[in-house]
């Protein structure tokens, strides 16, 4: 038997359904050009071309020398914004990926044993959830004190009920199916019950809630960073780009539209592959 | 009775919901010789698949409770089996087909692994190669074509899907299946099919069988006793020959036959027994059948019936023939 014969299907047909939105390509190309400009550029540029100062070149326009231009201190703008991309996906993702983590484990032991255990975690996570996103990561910020550690693990907190939530629930309707049933009356283990039959059966919604997910955590990352409890300057960052560029908006646009038009760019692309994610995996388009 | 291979004795199960106690099951005995098929007989509600759920120890936690009966199955009792230990005999002793096998296999899981997961889970010592021939000859066995085990469930059709779900069911040739209806929802040619492969691979395989079922056409066809359920309590047990030669009847039983169209008789309408059955909450304190029974007399209602044997293992729970008699030649009133 071919290993993997069950992805490669499953996967194969989510691919051909996704493709079909131009939205959703426009999106994952997006996000493609993203994360390669990210990885790849700063193997050629080095790190201290982002931070050192230089103030024989300020305030330089958008042009040959700098694609970009130059911001208050003389920094490359094009450079920064790669490094800065390169903090936002990394964090983005990391973040996202020790939620989800996290929020599996709480929403899959919730949805399948039920009962007390459910009350109490759901409880739980529904004080969390009563604390809107970027207040609750503000909060531990402040209690935790700066830094990028810091960042993380309020960012990644304040995502965990997110998808316990989304886990439980998927979770909910899959072990209510026949073959779950059929899977006991065969003698299967309730914990491969869960990893083989049940996750599988529930991945859909998780996947979609995940990259929603990166791209809110991106959208926090740069609100904290504006409001200067995230990422500090000087490390480039979007947010804190922005920050920087407020007292010369109106002599230098471009200092405040390259990193604005990123972020939104980079948020609404990622949510565009979630949207296409999302219909590709709707149980009801299936076959 | 050492040849019996399941063993039911004086079966009860509730349900316990937020504001009422079900009775599903009560005080059921029933027995499956090596090689039988008993067939489960009766309505909707009658408590037919929680008395196959009790056995297979599967009843919702905290929900179904199996409050006094004893069920013995090959030796074991089930009844005092722990989890682990039924994860042993689940599949592997003993298997069960549900009703519909549009959704009883994974849909992420090609049918060949869904059948290679069953022999992984009980016969450990088997290697890739020998567990990946045993699939290839399940799904021969079953017939369909060994090379579409990569497939997914979705991409066959509901008769082989049924199919599918037997090879996974009599993979470990278990000493007991227990069918859920397994043919209600497949259309009446395809149903045939199956039914007599189940038969074929039953006689193959040495395997006993409990066949739940309303489709007294597919009893016929296939099974040595029967049993018949009404609102939790088994009314009246035989043979195949002596339900259906009809001579002596449970009034349900006759209501039974009496509902299935004669093609001979040209009748305007069906003629159903009359009325529901009691409410399994709050069950009559007399016979269960005491509403809607054409043959009712006034002690009926007071007192449930015993069962009346009639010999050769015929017996009924019905207070015409006798009811507290373990014989029941009296006059047979019929």
């Amino acid at each position: 038997m071919p290993k993997g014969a069950s992805k490669r299907g499953q996967v194969q047909m989510t691919w051909s359904r996704y493709r079909k939105s131009k939205l959703a390509m426009l999106g994952l190309v997006t996000v493609s050009v993203l994360f390669f400009a990210a990885l790849a550029i700063p193997l050629f540029k080095d790190y201290e071309m982002a931070i050192e100062q230089d103030f024989s070149s300020r305030y330089q326009p958008i042009g040959a020398g700098h694609i970009f231009g130059t911001d208050q201190f003389g920094r490359d703008i094009f450079i920064r914004m790669v490094f800065g991309a390169r903090i936002s996906l990394l964090v983005g993702i990391a973040t996202v990926s020790a939620s989800l983590v996290a929020g599996a484990f709480i929403g899959a032991a919730a949805g399948y044993y039920g009962g007390r255990l459910d009350e109490i975690l759901m409880r739980i996570m529904d004080v969390f959830l009563a604390i809107p996103n970027t207040l609750l990561a503000i909060s531990i910020v402040a209690a935790l004190g700066q830094g990028i550690t810091n960042l993380l693990i309020a960012l990644a907190i304040s995502q965990v009920p997110s998808f316990a939530r989304v886990v439980r629930a998927s979770i909910l309707t899959v072990k209510e199916q026949d073959y779950i049933e059929a899977a006991r009356a065969l003698g299967t283990s309730n914990a491969r019950i869960i990893a083989r039959h049940i996750l599988p059966n529930a991945i859909g919604p998780i996947i979609v809630q995940t990259t929603l997910n990166v791209a809110r955590t991106i959208l926090n990352i740069s609100s904290l960073s504006f409001v200067g409890l995230g990422i500090s300057p000087p490390t480039p960052e979007w947010g804190s780009m922005l920050a920087d560029a407020k007292p010369q908006m109106l002599q230098y646009p471009h200092l405040i539209l390259i990193p604005g038009a990123a972020i939104a760019i980079t948020v609404m692309a990622i949510n565009l592959v979630g949207d296409g994610l999302r219909d590709a995996l709707d149980p009801r388009l299936r076959n | 009775m050492g040849e019996n291979l399941l063993d039911i004795e004086n079966l009860s199960v509730i349900y316990r919901t937020d504001d009422a106690y079900i009775y599903a099951v009560n005080g059921v005995d029933m027995s499956v010789k090596n090689g039988e098929t008993l067939g489960l007989v009766g309505e909707t509600g009658a408590g037919k698949t929680t008395a196959a759920l009790a056995i297979m120890k599967l009843l919702p936690e905290r929900i179904g409770i199996v409050k006094s009966g004893k069920i013995t199955l090959a030796g074991i009792d089930i009844t005092r089996a722990t989890e682990h230990e039924m994860e042993a005999i689940r599949g592997n002793a003993v298997s069960m087909i549900f009703q519909d096998p549009m959704t009883s296999l994974n849909p992420t899981i090609t049918v060949g692994r869904q059948i290679a997961e069953v022999l992984q889970l009980h016969e450990k010592g088997k290697s890739h190669g020998e567990i990946s021939r045993s699939v290839d000859e399940m799904m021969e066995l079953v017939g369909i074509p060994p090379h579409r085990k990569n497939e997914y469930p979705h991409q066959f059709s509901g008769g082989m899907k049924q199919r599918i779900v037997i090879a996974i069911a009599l993979a470990c040739k278990p000493k007991l299946l227990i069918a859920d209806e397994p043919t209600t929802a497949l259309d009446v040619t395809i149903q045939d099919q199956v039914l007599e492969m189940m038969n074929d691979l039953k006689e193959r395989l040495g395997t006993s069988m409990i066949l739940i079922t309303h489709d007294l056409g597919v009893v016929a066809q296939t099974c040595d006793r029967v049993s018949i359920m009404y609102a939790g309590e088994i009314i009246e047990s035989g043979g195949v020959e002596e339900i259906f030669d009809g001579k002596k009847r449970h009034p349900y039983t006759s209501g039974l036959f009496g509902s299935i169209p004669n093609i001979k008789i040209a009748a305007r309408r069906l003629n159903p027994i009359d009325g529901l059955m009691p409410d399994p909450a709050s069950l009559p304190a007399g016979c269960g059948f005491f509403e809607r029974c054409p043959k009712k007399m006034a002690s009926c209602g007071q007192k449930p019936p015993l069962f009346a044997a009639r010999g050769g293992g015929h017996v009924i729970r019905c207070w015409l023939y006798g009811g507290d008699a373990r014989q029941g030649d009296g006059s047979w009133a019929l």
